[in-house]
C-alpha cells in the first residue's frame, strides 16, 4: 500500500503543425500518390527525404521518384494495437527500403499473423483513396504479388500547397504528490492544516515541503497551524476562470496563517471587492462534511475576522 | 584549467512506487553523494539538475525537486530535459571553465506514475513517424532483429544478457514470450523510479578525506540522426568516435558500465568501444533490473566512479545514451591518481 495520494489524470498534447522544407514535398508526394526522395552528395537517395546532406550538410535538391514496392529490411511485431496505431489488428513496424531507395522507411506491414513476416520479403504500398498529405496516406504496406509492378497513381494535387499535420497525443497518468504532500491534503480531509518547520531555519511553510528551499534539510518537522491569518496580497479578478465555480467579479488572494512565514492562495469571500484589504484578518469557512476531500477545495474560501488571535497574530 | 575529479555520488536502489515525489527521491541521495565526499551543501557552487515534467505530467515537478538542492544564496544552476549524465557533461565544463570548484549533477525521474512508453513516443517525430505510433520498444526490436539477421548475434545471446544482468535461467528466458518480437520483456530494462546525484570536485577542492579521487579524463558524446532507417543499426557509430576521441579502443579498462536499456545495446557499445580488455562489465547490474529515467546514465558514471573512489580499479569507463536505438551517446573515461 502507498503511502501517498495518487489519482487519474490525463495530459493532452494536441498540436497543429505547418509542414516545411522536404517533409513538404515528400508528404504532398504522398498525397498524389507518388514516393519521393533526395539524392545525397554521395549519389545515396534518401527516402524519406531530407532537406540538407546527413555527411556534408550540403542542401539537397535532386528529387527522385522511387517505387511503391521495396523489402522489408527489418521487423518486429505488434500483438497488441494500441491507441494511436494505424491498425487495429496485430501488424508488423517494419523499415522498408523501396525500389531506387538506399534507405529505409519506416512503417506498418498488414499481414494476418507473424509467420507471415520476414526479412527480405517484398511488400507494396496499399495507398488510401482519400489522401491528405499523411504518412498515413499509405494504409500499409502488404505483401507483393511476383507479377505486381510498380504502381504510380494519376498525380493530382501535387504542389507542396500548406500542409498541416494534427496530432492529438493524450497520456495517462497517476498523479502523486508524494508523501509530505499526501499528508498535507489528507489533514484537509478532516479540516487540519498542516504546516512544516524547518528546524535549522526555524521557518514554517504552509504547504509542508519534503525539504526547506533554503537550507535544503528535511524532512521538516509537522506542525499544526490555525486555520487563520492575514491577506498578504490580494486581485479581483474579472475574467472566468478555467474551473469557473466562482461569480465574478471575485477576490484571489494570498494567505498567511498566523504563525506561518509564507502565504498560500486562495479565494476571500463574504467581502466586497472594494472592501479587501492587505493585512486584513481572515479565517477560513470549510464545506460541509459530505464534501470535506483532500483537497484544498475543503477550504470554500477565507472570510473576514474580527477577532484576530492576539497570542500568534504578526504583523503582515 | 583544472583537472576535475568524482568525489562522491549515489542513488536509489530500484523501487517499487512508494508514493515519495521527485524532492524526496532526491534528498536523500544527496545528502548521501555529500556525505560520502564530505562536503556540505554550502560547499556547492554549481549544480546541474536533469528530469523531466513528461515523465510524471505535472507541471511544477522540477522545480518542487529543487528544495532537495542546496539553495540558499542562489548559486550557479542549470537544468537538462535529458539523463543525468548529460548534466555531469556540464558540470565538468563549467568547473574546467572556473565557474566553481564544487559542483552537483543530480537526476531525477518518476516514469511510475505514467506510461512512460506513451511519453518516450512524444520524442519522436511528429510528421513521419509519430502518426503510426512506435514506442521505444518498437524501435529497439527493429535494431535487435537487423543485428540477428546479420549474424552479430542470436536470440540466444540477448537471452544471455538478459539472464547475466537479472540473475535468471537462459532457458527460462527464452521459454517467454515476445513483447517485440525478437525481443522479449527481460530484454527491456525495468523503467523504474529514482535519483542519482554526482559531486564533482576541481583539484584544489577535492576534500582531503577523499582519498582516491576519480578523475575524469575525458567525456566525449556524440549523436547520430533521428531517422531509425536512415542509418546502420547494427553498428553505434556516434559511440565509436566518441571512443576513438578518448582513445579506448585495444585499451584496458578495469570496469565498464554500459547504459543498455534493452539487451542487445550492450552488445553494440562494447563492439562500438573496442577495448582490449574489459575487466569488470556492469558490476552494478546494469540498466536492465533497473531504469530509472533520467537518472540511469548517471548512474552509470556514478558506478564506474565508485570502483575507483572504493579502491581496486584503475581505469573505468561510464557509458550513458539519449533517445530511440542507441542515437546519442557519452563516454566518460576516468582514472585514480
Amino acid at each position: 500500500m502507498s503511502p501517498g495520494l495518487s489519482a487519474p489524470h490525463v495530459m493532452a498534447f494536441a498540436y497543429r503543425r505547418g509542414v516545411g522544407g522536404a517533409e513538404s514535398r515528400f508528404l504532398s508526394g504522398l498525397r498524389a500518390g507518388v514516393i519521393r526522395g533526395t539524392r545525397a552528395a554521395d549519389g545515396r537517395v534518401l527516402v524519406p527525404p531530407l532537406d540538407h546532406d546527413p555527411a556534408t550538410g550540403a542542401p539537397l535538391g535532386d528529387w527522385v521518384t522511387v517505387a511503391d514496392l521495396g523489402v522489408v529490411r527489418s521487423w518486429t511485431w505488434v500483438t497488441e494495437p494500441g491507441r494511436g496505431q494505424p491498425l487495429d489488428r496485430p501488424f508488423a513496424f517494419a523499415l522498408v527500403r523501396l525500389d531506387g531507395a538506399d534507405t529505409a522507411l519506416l512503417h506498418v506491414v498488414d499481414v494476418p499473423d507473424e509467420g507471415s513476416m520476414a526479412t527480405g520479403m517484398r511488400v507494396r504500398a496499399d495507398w488510401r483513396l482519400e489522401r491528405v498529405g499523411s504518412i498515413t496516406d499509405i494504409r500499409a504496406f502488404v505483401p507483393a504479388g511476383s507479377g505486381d509492378a510498380a504502381t504510380i497513381p494519376p498525380a493530382h494535387h501535387d504542389d507542396a500547397g500548406a500542409l498541416e499535420v494534427h496530432s492529438a497525443h493524450e497520456v495517462a497518468y497517476r498523479y502523486e504528490p508524494g508523501v509530505v504532500a499526501s499528508r498535507f491534503f489528507e489533514s484537509l480531509r478532516r479540516r487540519r492544516i498542516l504546516g512544516g518547520r524547518c528546524e535549522p531555519c526555524g521557518h514554517t511553510y504552509v504547504p509542508p515541503r519534503p525539504r526547506c528551499p533554503v537550507c535544503a534539510t528535511g524532512p521538516m518537522t509537522e506542525v499544526p497551524v490555525p486555520d487563520r491569518g492575514q491577506v498578504s496580497t490580494y486581485t479581483v479578478v474579472h475574467v472566468p476562470s478555467p474551473e469557473g465555480p466562482v461569480d465574478l467579479p471575485y477576490v484571489a488572494a494570498w494567505i498567511r496563517l498566523d504563525g506561518v512565514d509564507v502565504a498560500f492562495p486562495h479565494l476571500l469571500g463574504e467581502v466586497a471587492p472594494e472592501a479587501a484589504a492587505v493585512g486584513q484578518h481572515v479565517e477560513a469557512v470549510w464545506v460541509p462534511d459530505d464534501e470535506l476531500a483532500p483537497s484544498w477545495e475543503s477550504i470554500r474560501y477565507f472570510r473576514p475576522s474580527d477577532r484576530p488571535d492576539p497570542g500568534t497574530t504578526r504583523q503582515p | 584549467m583544472s583537472r576535475v575529479a568524482v568525489v562522491g555520488w549515489a542513488s536509489t536502489a530500484a523501487l517499487e512506487p512508494d508514493g515519495r515525489n521527485e524532492a524526496e527521491l532526491l534528498g536523500p541521495v544527496v545528502d548521501q553523494a555529500l556525505g560520502m565526499a564530505g562536503l556540505s551543501g554550502a560547499e556547492v557552487d554549481v549544480v546541474c539538475s536533469a528530469g523531466s515534467e513528461f515523465l510524471n505530467g505535472v507541471v511544477g515537478t522540477v522545480m518542487g525537486a529543487f528544495d532537495a538542492l542546496p539553495g540558499w544564496p542562489p548559486r550557479t544552476h542549470s537544468h537538462l530535459e535529458a539523463d543525468g549524465a548529460f548534466a555531469l557533461y556540464e558540470a565538468w565544463i563549467r568547473l574546467m571553465a572556473g565557474e566553481g570548484g564544487v559542483a552537483l549533477a543530480c537526476a531525477f525521474g518518476r516514469p511510475s506514475a505514467a506510461d512512460p512508453a506513451g511519453v518516450l513516443a512524444l520524442q519522436q517525430d511528429p510528421y513521419l513517424v509519430g502518426p503510426l505510433g512506435t514506442g521505444p520498444r518498437h524501435l529497439a526490436a527493429l535494431q535487435a532483429r537487423a543485428m540477428i539477421d546479420t549474424g552479430r548475434c542470436t536470440e540466444r545471446d540477448l537471452a544471455e544478457i538478459a539472464a547475466a544482468r537479472r540473475g535468471l535461467d537462459v532457458a527460462a528466458l527464452l521459454a517467454m514470450p515476445h513483447v517485440a518480437s525478437p525481443l522479449r520483456e527481460s530484454d527491456c530494462s525495468a523503467v523504474c523510479a529514482g535519483a542519482a546525484a554526482v559531486v564533482l570536485a576541481t583539484e584544489d577542492r577535492v576534500p582531503i578525506s577523499c582519498e582516491r579521487p576519480a578523475w575524469i579524463v575525458g567525456i566525449d558524446q556524440r549523436m547520430e540522426s533521428a531517422r531509425i532507417g536512415q542509418r546502420d543499426l547494427t553498428v553505434s557509430t556516434s559511440t565509436r568516435l566518441a571512443a576513438d576521441r578518448l582513445g579506448l579502443p585495444g585499451s584496458s579498462i578495469d570496469v565498464l558500465e554500459v547504459h543498455a536499456p534493452f539487451s542487445h545495446q550492450e552488445l553494440l557499445v562494447i563492439d562500438a568501444l573496442g577495448a582490449g580488455r574489459v575487466g569488470s562489465l556492469n558490476p552494478s547490474g546494469g540498466v536492465l533490473p533497473a531504469d530509472p529515467l533520467m537518472a540511469s546514465g548517471l548512474v552509470r558514471i556514478g558506478a564506474a566512479a565508485d570502483a575507483l573512489l572504493r579502491g581496486g580499479a584503475h581505469r573505468a569507463v561510464g557509458h550513458a545514451t539519449n533517445g530511440a536505438c542507441l542515437q546519442h551517446n557519452l563516454l566518460c573515461l576516468l582514472e585514480g591518481a
